[in-house]
């Protein structure tokens, strides 16, 4: 899968690319609007990485551009503007998702992906989920581990399916608040760690390999190997 | 400094323009006026003149008429008209030109002269009755050559075809007249001048205190903002003008004074972090052979977290405090929001031992941003969790009040510390004790502004934490039916 990244700052760019490279997606990047629009018509992206803030023009403007020209991969919005109206704009605008500087790449990860799993056709029909020895009937709200049923509150269900869904890979906190919540808030407490240790004690207590793992400075993963 | 030239110069300055404007304005209503009463006098004067002729020139044809022609008559009627002329209105006194100022003459019906009373040159004159088409009865300016004044003239027609004329010169009362004009002159002019002095004297003061309050203004600079204008008793507008411009001084020292305690926290702020998150790199970095460098790393991207969690959150308080945080309003039910706040920060209440109860009413509908009262609750359950001690019960009571909201926050802890109470909704005012940045109320304040409600917090002593919101609701006729309702349910979690 090929993925266009627009950034004009150079280790920005560096890191970004690096990190998808290394797991596994090809990026080609481009510096300035211009070669953006160039590339974006030459070839077939899977996905488009655009920082708002180019040297030769808005990235919306030249998002807008690409849209009427046929452009149809979703696109992920990098912008140092925070507030709710940009974001509101970038969204209008044509982008499909919006990442505010500085972010965790384990975010901007997790969003592509998401982005990427939107695009692709749906998988339709989903009602259980397995990882390793958990298990979760997504349409009772049940969980297993080792055939063991779980009691669990219908947050931390809701919770557990998210870090299922996205098994193996890092989920930040705040993505945690987006997506299992719905809120666009950064709490000053720890209050999405209450409720992973909450749950991590229902799920992993009394197991000798713990599922729920935690990445210090950056978020948690639910291990699938 | 180019005020202090300015202080010395009359001419050009603001008092002298006003002087000269007002000056003008005055001269020219002062002329018009002494120019309607000259006209005014000339009028008159010549109304009597005129109504003098008529009444002689009918005694003298009467007494033309009834004199039997012969040699008595041209004594007769020449003494009559000298008689007559002798009673020439005007200067009195003056009779020594009496035969040349007045004439009297008789012309038969041919235009020969009759008689003659009058100046010994009688030729221009008669040149000029010939020339001149007087209508009887009606006086008239008659020019005679050779003579400097004109003559008012007026002719009765006799029965026997011929005219009498009386006419006298116009000398006395042009002198009259001129005289007028001369003090008319003496005394607008001085009035002007007058006017002038004073107008500009007065201004020249009241500006004199403008002058003041320009030279305070250009003496002020960021080092010195202590100086102020003097302020007189009277209550006048320039009075108004030093004690606004002292208040504006006033707020504008107290502004920079608070911007240089939040330039110092904030610096404070940033600096203790990018310190330990320096230190914590560098040891990574020693330990690089040996340790290992995820611990420090986290530790490390925990640090940036807590940085750019502190900017995000002084930069939204300073867009809501210039009044700069973009609402997207949409109707929101604030218990359910309340609701769902509990169900995520419960574990963390519950984890110190806290209890958290909601009481009060339901469907309160408000055009509200949804994610902005998200973050204000996120502040406010934030405050709860760090500050009182374990085991303190949290009361959350929200209220109907017609067309607004009472949502009241109180938990019987130790309350507010005494030294921030005053200052509690602004930026930077923490507890002695506290961990935080001081901008978490600062915040709250700011979002239940910016959606027009009002906030407040109430201190007795022997009780906790208590702050009270206002915040307006949806009008409505119909209370229980809300057409919006079916977006009532919170989050399912």
């Amino acid at each position: 899968m090929k993925i266009l990244l627009v950034e004009d700052e150079l280790g920005i760019q560096d890191f970004i690319c690096r990190s998808l490279m290394e797991i596994g997606y090809k990026v080609d990047v481009a510096s300035t609007a211009k070669e953006a629009e160039l590339r974006s018509l030459g070839e077939e992206y899977a996905a488009l990485v655009l920082d708002l803030g180019l040297p030769d023009g808005d990235g919306l403007d030249m998002l807008a551009r690409c849209r009427s020209q046929g452009f149809s991969a979703p696109v992920l919005i990098l912008s140092a503007r925070r507030s709710v109206d940009e974001r509101v704009i970038g969204l209008e605008q044509g982008g499909d998702d919006y990442l505010t500087k500085p972010f965790a790449m384990a975010e901007l990860i997790a969003r592509l992906r998401n982005l990427l799993r939107r695009s692709a056709p749906a998988t339709q029909g989903v009602t259980k989920l397995r990882v390793l020895d958990l298990e979760l009937d997504l349409v009772r709200r049940d969980a297993w581990r080792a055939g063991v049923q779980l009691q669990l509150t219908p947050q931390e269900f809701t919770l557990l399916e998210y870090l299922c869904r996205n098994a193996g890979r890092v989920v930040t906190r705040s993505m945690i608040l987006d997506q299992v919540w719905k809120m666009r808030i950064d709490p000053e407490t720890n209050v999405i760690d209450v409720h992973i240790y909450r749950l991590r004690t229902k799920i992993d207590q009394g197991f000798p390999h713990p599922l729920i793992r935690t990445i210090r400075g950056v978020g948690y993963v639910l291990r699938d190997k | 400094m180019s005020s202090e030239i300015n202080k010395n110069k009359t001419y050009g300055t603001a008092a002298w323009r006003i002087a000269a404007w007002a000056t003008f304005a005055f001269a020219i209503s002062m002329a018009a006026v002494c120019i309607y009463l000259y006209i005014l006098v000339l009028n008159s004067s010549q109304e009597r003149d005129d109504r003098w002729l008529t009444g002689e020139i009918e005694v003298l044809s009467e007494v033309a008429q009834k004199t039997p022609k012969g040699d008595l008559y041209h004594r007769i009627v020449g003494e009559v008209a000298e008689l007559a002329t002798t009673e020439v209105p005007h200067d009195p006194g003056d009779t020594k030109d009496l035969n040349n100022s007045v004439f009297f003459a008789q012309l038969s019906s041919s235009g020969d002269l009759e008689l003659w009373v009058g100046p010994v040159n009688r030729t221009p004159f008669l040149t000029a009755l010939h020339d001149t088409q007087l209508e009887p009865g009606q006086p008239r300016t008659l020019r005679v050559k050779s003579r400097y004044h004109h003559f008012r003239t007026v002719r009765q027609v006799l029965p026997n075809g011929g005219s009498v004329f009386l006419g006298f010169s116009e000398h006395t009362i042009h002198r009259f007249l001129s005289a007028l004009q001369l003090r008319f002159l003496v005394l607008w002019c001085s009035i002007v001048i007058c006017g002038f002095a004073v107008i500009f004297f007065i201004t020249r003061r009241m500006l004199m205190r403008v002058q003041q309050i320009t030279e305070t203004a250009a003496s002020i600079d960021q080092s010195n903002l202590s100086r102020r204008v003097p302020v007189r008793q009277r209550n006048d507008e320039i009075t108004r003008l030093a004690v606004t411009f002292n208040r504006m001084l006033d707020r504008i020292e107290s502004a920079v004074g608070q911007l240089h305690t939040i330039t110092g926290a904030l610096a404070h702020d940033i600096k203790s972090p990018l310190t330990s998150l320096r230190g914590k790199l560098e040891l990574a970095l020693l330990q690089n052979e040996y340790g290992n460098w995820s611990e420090q790393a986290g530790s490390a991207l925990e640090e940036v977290d807590r940085l750019t969690e502190f900017l995000n959150r002084y930069l939204d308080v300073s867009e809501a405090k210039a009044n700069a945080l973009s609402l997207h309003l949409e109707p929101v039910e604030f218990r359910s929001l309340v609701e769902t706040m509990m169900e995520l920060f419960f574990p963390s209440i519950n984890e110190k031992g806290m209890i958290v109860e909601l009481k009060g009413a339901r469907e309160l509908w408000m055009n509200a941003d949804r994610t902005m009262m998200q973050r204000m609750l996120t502040n406010l359950f934030d405050n709860e969790i760090k500050h009182p001690p374990p085991q303190t019960s949290i009361d959350l009571i929200l209220v109907r009040e017609q067309d607004e909201m009472r949502f009241e926050i109180c938990d019987n802890g130790p309350g507010f510390p005494e030294e921030i109470r005053e200052r509690l909704f602004q930026r930077f005012s923490k507890g002695p004790d506290s961990q935080g940045h001081g901008l978490g109320l600062a915040f709250v304040a700011a979002v239940v502004r910016a959606h027009g409600g009002e906030i407040h917090a109430k201190h007795s002593s022997g009780r906790g934490v208590h702050i009270v919101i206002h915040l307006p609701l949806i009008p409505s006729s119909n209370p229980n039916g809300y057409s919006y309702a079916e977006k009532s349910s919170p989050c399912a979690l």
